[in-house]
């Protein structure tokens, strides 16, 4: 009190960086306050009306893209897309686009039920009927692709066809209504789907004996390995209705008539958001399907059913962000007991925010999953930028009687750290700008847009309302006046100082400690997140999903495309060279049969002849003659040059087939001895690979129709090989045509030619949704395997997919080749893992990844900026501890604990360090001020303290509680986010205030 | 399975009448007269119009023809299947083997039927690589035809009793450039093994074939649309369409399938030696005639 107001203000605005006394630039800041302050709020309200414009417009042609349109539309804020998630230079993301564009774009969804009561579990009458009643009603859905399920299903058998006929059957697992099967012909369904043993474990052996015979061999009934674990349990109790919901395709005349010729934003986002819309639709029928169905628990689970859930999840959380909102207007009340210091900090927040969401909008981008915690961030920043002002204001406010010399104070006090913290801050979040993921880019660019507008708005609208409060003596307040400029030692800033003076060697080596643990564990460090442990133990989603898994293999995909090297030539050129060599072969043949016939002597002669296939239409004879009676005129042998052509066309053959992967029994029999090897592994308890289960792929129908042609016996489901082409065929044959009056060459039969005809028989007889274009495409050069996932640690499943990597290198090689390799023949395909779920693994991984890089990038880049504006390598040095220290140690806990990091606790820390980095700014401000005005290490620390600490008190204990509010939410993401961000922001506190003084207390006496 | 290919291709509802003394004087059946048309209930104007068509086509004996079948998927990849087929027209059902010609993996391959109205289809498959004729079962009439956007369905011939027809008013086509006039029909199936909850056919009032027919799921959602083209006029008595375009409208995939040498009625043609062709007989529609192949 003894000092004059003035001398006050001159050792206050004590050169500081940048911020010389009667600077004119806070000389022009409070002049034209009025106007500034309405020119930024002004921007910020019609940014956000514009913006909100955008949005209205945009909806509503998005809406118009819809059919039928929605009944009641509402805006479209939210970026619906999956892929912008993924790593564009993925290639899992290309293949996972090839398998849309190639075979067919489709997402699965499983609505599962048990039976435990019926002795016939899900064969039992009632379950039947309601499979088959809910099947038929799944179906009708608009966008339902295809509908699996145990009654409806391909299912290919060697059975009676017509009266006393056996022959090859493709039908339903159930045709007609499942009440008009007798009890024996259900049971005999079930062992056919089961297999013998299982069936016998259900309804006991002597029950399957009576239907098999008392002798049969139950190895010989394996059952339908395609549908156990995926459509039925093995228990034969829980089965599953597999729906396939396709991603619906706008067409490019479709989305110009809703958005014109031009290729803007917007237009890229509609598709996703027809899609999610289309696919939303179709997921809430299922719902309403199932919901008629009372009786039995009904598991709707699936990639489809989790990504619905995720927004859903996410607004029932909004409800916390309006808590956080209230919970920092009361103690801003508490703090201040003043209308102003609430009203102030808010006005900055809520204008930001407008103004933040507003720029997105209208640039044309919407809102993400990431960008949703935007608000959140703001609401850190903008109140810390306040505070700061607001705080001065009222500290400052007893020693002032003219409120104009008063508030430029305030500014000349704040503008150098304010800047500098919105600064840093900016840094930090357009750091993530450079990342491959689409929604850090726009958080990057959001949250930094937001941290400038909240600098702006802080310095023009915070004086202007501070000019409008009534300068008059305060009665109680935040820090006594008097105690600002006298270094009062009963001020519990002394106390303070005094303690950490005392205690700096053990406080300091405390620190260096914090370090070396923190960093230690930061080296144990495990990334892993787990979609289940997502969601609280008691959501349906968690719960359906685990009951899926535990039942009836997982609910996501694992795609593998196996693709050959580029096609040699046109089919039509294959077509004519294969009739030819055709040709070639018969006359060879021929001229082979007679020598041997004419050195053997006749009478094997004629089998010979037979055998090379010369048969016609009417030529059975011909070929005989030629064989029986000693011919005048031996059949011409190839001449020298068809010999040659003969030679040249079967290797250009070879390599043509060898090109067409998917037609081709050399590829088919290693992916199928690579599939084969997967299922075993999966089967493993507690292997590696044990959360994969239901391989599925063009392999299953093979296998199966080779089983069924050979009258379904078991040692035939397999692929066939080229001793399963009987021998006469190997030889090509002559077809006429009687009505062209022509010949027509039939190429030498093999074991390709055997599985491309196998195929052709299944898809005539399979429903046109069953066909293998979804597996295997027209050009025979993509081959697809897909298998289903169990949910798990990130951890887990990533170290499955390396497992299949394994093992396919070490003993699939052939299949798994660079394309280079695969294009000069010593590879047979490229193997590509994909698949959402796969892309979600690994997008965890690489979330975290580019997180950790941006944020060490922003460090070193904080850093050096304190080296550079306070000219001081200690104090550069120095500022690791609040800045670091912080949020490592939470972080290298966990790594101690080994408790898995996941993308949230990397993304709550990046928030952590702008909060972080603000108190140290703000602190470093005051403290290197105090030591230029010629003050010892602890006065300055002391008056350091009293300038700042009360602010800092103050948003720390805002932000703590603001972000504890996040503990309350049912998505476990957010809990993180808000207990590692409160024990964060409360350790840059603790840092600031006790770790930061000792360390300089001990640095500063050293020097001294 | 029902391999009706041939049927499928060569006829889908089709015909016309042209004034035809030269068919009559080939031994054709008469173009039959064209009723007066009750015109004051849809459903019965829609189900007398569709008779009609029938009813015209009628009479062929049998047929030969060669198809190119090209498959496009979404991305606008194609790929190409040939077949030859041969059809019996009998009074109890059809008679038909389709020939499989390329890829030259699937040479060969046949597979005969014989439809049997009202019960279930007989059919058989020769696979040349196993060199084995097999009985399948020929119910499945959803299937898809060869993986195409086809289905058996969609390649049989509508027989007008298997629906409940509309008349939904006539309307202007633009075909191949031209305008058309058209009945715009609905036919709802009745059977039960259908993929379909209703079909529009546009049939051209004056040629009395359809030129456009589109699909719509069970869901009642547009599926599929069929649009014929470059029709011939074979013995100047039935209209054939040689190119069959279906579209498939949710997953953007198309199938074309293009006819060429054309023959109906084989006894109406000379062979290379000039003397004239014999009619197929049912003893070529055997499963052992398949097995000698």
């Amino acid at each position: 009190m003894s000092q004059p107001p003035g001398s006050a203000r001159q050792a206050q605005a004590a050169p500081g960086p940048g911020a010389p006394p009667e600077s004119p630039f806070i000389d022009l800041l409070y002049r034209f306050r009025w106007p500034t302050a309405l020119l930024m709020l002004l921007f910020c309200a019609g940014v956000m009306a514009a913006g909100w414009g955008r949005i209205a417009d945009f909806s509503q042609r998005v809406d118009s893209l819809a059919d039928p349109p929605p009944e009641d539309p509402q805006p479209r804020m939210f970026d619906p897309r999956s892929d912008i998630w993924f790593d564009p230079n993925d290639q899992a993301l290309a293949a996972f686009y090839d398998i849309e564009e190639q075979f067919v774009g489709e997402d699965i969804a499983f609505a599962a039920f048990e039976e435990r009561e019926d002795p016939h579990g899900v064969f039992g009458v009632k379950s039947l009927e309601r499979i088959a009643r809910v099947t038929e009603k799944l179906e009708q859905i608009p966008f339902v692709r295809n509908v699996r399920s145990l009654t409806d299903n391909p299912w290919i058998r060697w059975g009676e066809v017509a009266p006393g006929e056996q022959g090859l059957i493709v039908s339903d697992l159930f045709e007609e209504p499942p009440a008009s099967y007798s009890e024996e012909q259900r049971i005999s369904r079930m062992i056919a789907i089961l297999g013998a043993e299982r069936a016998a474990a259900l309804i006991g052996e002597q029950t399957v004996r009576a239907m098999l015979g008392a002798d049969a061999d139950f190895a010989d009934h394996i059952g339908e390995p395609r549908l156990i674990r995926g459509i039925v349990s093995e228990d034969g109790r829980a089965t599953a209705i597999q729906i396939q919901i396709l991603r619906p395709r706008l067409t490019d005349a479709r989305l110009a008539e809703a958005f014109g010729e031009d290729a803007s934003d917007g237009k890229a986002i509609a598709p996703a958001i027809h899609t999610s819309t289309m696919q939303g639709g179709a997921l809430d029928a299922i719902d309403a399907i199932l919901a008629q169905e009372v009786g039995v628990e009904w598991h709707l689970a699936g990639v489809p059913v989790l990504e619905r859930h995720f927004p859903k999840i996410g607004q029932s959380d909004m409800r916390y962000v309006g808590l956080m909102f209230v919970a920092i207007a009361v103690i801003l009340l508490i703090v201040y007991r003043r209308v102003g210091g609430v009203v102030m900090p808010m006005m900055i927040v809520i204008a930001t925010i407008m103004g933040m969401n507003g720029t997105v909008w209208v640039k044309g981008d919407l809102m993400n999953n990431l960008t949703a915690i935007a608000p959140n961030i703001m609401t850190a920043v903008g109140v810390a930028d306040s505070v700061h002002l607001v705080t001065a204001y009222y500290l400052l406010r007893p020693k002032h009687d003219d409120k104009r010399q008063l508030i430029m104070e305030v500014l000349r006090l704040n503008a150098v750290p304010v800047f500098l913290t919105s600064i840093t801050t900016a840094i930090g979040f357009f750091s993530l700008t450079t990342s491959d993921i689409v929604p850090m880019r726009t958080l990057g660019y959001t949250a930094g847009i937001g941290t400038l507008l909240a600098y702006l708005l802080s310095m023009t609208v915070i004086p202007a309302m501070l000019s409008l409060i009534p300068l008059r003596k305060p009665a109680g307040m935040v820090a006594e006046p008097e105690s600002l400029d006298h270094d009062d030692l009963d001020h519990w800033s002394a106390k303070l100082v005094a303690f950490t003076s005392k205690n700096r060697v053990v406080l300091t080596a405390l620190t260096l400690m914090a370090f070396v643990t923190a960093g230690y564990g930061l080296t144990q460090m495990r990334f892993s997140s787990d979609m289940r442990i997502m969601f609280p133990e008691d959501d349906p989603v968690r719960r359906d999903l685990e009951w899926l898994g535990d039942n009836l293999g997982g609910a996501g995909d694992l795609e593998f495309v196996f693709r050959g090297p580029k096609p040699a030539g046109s089919p039509q050129e294959a077509d004519a060279r294969l009739s030819r060599i055709a040709q070639l072969q018969l006359k060879r043949n021929a001229a082979e049969a007679a020598k041997a016939a004419r050195e053997i002597g006749t009478g094997t002669g004629a089998e010979t002849a037979t055998e090379t296939g010369t048969e016609t239409e009417a030529g059975t004879e011909t070929a005989a003659e030629t064989g029986t009676e000693a011919a005048p005129e031996p059949p011409p042998e190839l001449t020298a040059a068809e010999a040659q052509e003969l030679a040249k066309l079967e290797s250009e053959e070879r390599e043509y087939r060898r090109r067409r992967i998917g037609a081709s029994a050399e590829f088919l029999g290693k992916v199928d001895a690579f599939q084969a090897r997967l299922e075993a592994e999966a089967q493993k308890p507690g292997g590696k690979l044990e959360k994969l289960t239901n391989f599925d792929s063009g392999l299953s129908v093979l296998r199966k129709m080779h089983q069924v042609q050979n009258e379904n016996r078991p040692a035939f489901y397999r692929v066939p090989v080229e001793d399963d082409v009987p021998i006469e065929a190997r030889q090509p044959t002559v077809l006429v045509d009687e009505v062209l009056e022509e010949e027509t060459f039939i190429p030498a039969q093999n074991a390709s030619s055997m599985a491309s005809q196998y195929y052709l028989q299944y898809e005539n007889g399979a429903k046109p949704s069953e066909n293998l274009a979804s597996m295997i495409t027209p050009d025979r050069r993509s081959f697809r395997v897909s298998a289903r996932v169990d949910q798990g640690p990130t951890h887990v499943l990533l170290e499955a997919f390396d497992e299949i990597r394994r093992i396919a290198d070490a003993h699939f090689p052939e299949i798994r080749g660079t394309p280079a390799a695969v294009e000069d023949g010593s590879a047979l395909s490229t193997m590509t893992m994909t698949g959402r779920f796969y892309l979600y693994m690994n997008m965890m991984t690489r979330f975290v990844g580019t997180l950790v890089e941006s944020l060490s990038l922003a460090l070193l880049a904080i850093t050096l900026l304190i080296v550079f504006v306070y000219r001081s390598l200690t104090l550069g040095a120095v500022s690791l501890i609040p800045n670091v220290l912080p949020i490592i140690t939470p972080l290298g806990l966990m790594g101690l604990l080994g408790v898995p990091l996941d993308g949230p606790a990397v993304l709550v820390a990046a928030v952590a360090l702008g909060v972080c980095v603000d108190d140290t700014i703000h602190f470093i401000t005051k403290y290197s001020s105090a030591r230029k005005e010629g003050l010892g290490v602890d006065a300055a620390l002391r008056k350091a303290f009293r300038l700042v600490g009360p602010a800092l008190t103050w948003t720390t204990i805002v932000l703590v509680l603001g972000f504890s509010v996040l503990m309350l939410s049912d998505f476990r993401p957010n809990i993180v986010i808000g207990i590692l961000g409160s024990i964060m922001i409360f350790l840059a506190w603790f840092a600031d205030f006790v770790l930061l003084p000792a360390v300089l207390s001990l640095i500063g006496r050293e020097s001294t | 399975m029902n391999i009706q290919t041939s049927r499928a291709i060569l006829m889908t509802v089709v015909l016309l009448l042209s004034a035809a003394p030269s068919a009559l004087a080939q031994g054709l059946p008469p173009v039959p007269p064209e009723p007066k048309f009750d015109k004051s209930d849809p459903v019965g104007y829609g189900t007398s119009l569709a008779k009609y068509a029938e009813a015209r086509d009628a009479g062929w004996v049998d047929s030969y023809s060669k198809s190119k079948m090209t498959l496009t998927d979404a991305r606008g990849d194609s790929v190409t299947r040939e077949t030859r087929q041969l059809i019996l027209e009998g009074q109890d059902g059809d008679k038909s083997i389709a020939r499989f010609m390329s890829p030259a993996e699937i040479r060969g391959v046949a597979a005969l039927t014989h439809e049997h109205p009202g019960g279930t289809d007989d059919s058989w498959l020769y696979l040349p690589s196993s060199r084995r004729v097999r009985r399948i079962s020929g119910a499945n009439r959803t299937s898809s035809f060869q993986g195409t956007e086809f289905t058996y369905e969609d390649l049989s011939s509508i027989d007008p009793d298997d629906y409940t027809w509309k008349h939904l008013g006539d309307e202007k086509l633009t075909v191949d450039g031209k305008q058309v006039e058209v009945y715009k029909l609905e036919a709802k199936p009745t059977y039960k093994n259908t993929g379909y909850s209703k079909l529009e056919i546009y049939m051209s009032k004056k040629l009395w074939r359809p030129e456009r027919t589109v699909y719509y799921d069970k869901a009642g959602r547009k599926l599929k649309t069929l649009t014929q083209s470059r029709w011939q006029h074979i013995h100047k008595r039935y209209w054939r369409a040689t190119v069959l375009e279906m579209t498939n409208h949710q997953t953007h995939k198309k199938t074309v399938i293009a006819s060429s040498a054309l023959f109906l009625n084989m006894a109406l043609y000379k062979g290379k030696n000039g003397k004239p062709r014999k009619n197929l007989t049912a003893a070529q529609f055997t499963r052992q005639a398949l097995e000698s192949k």
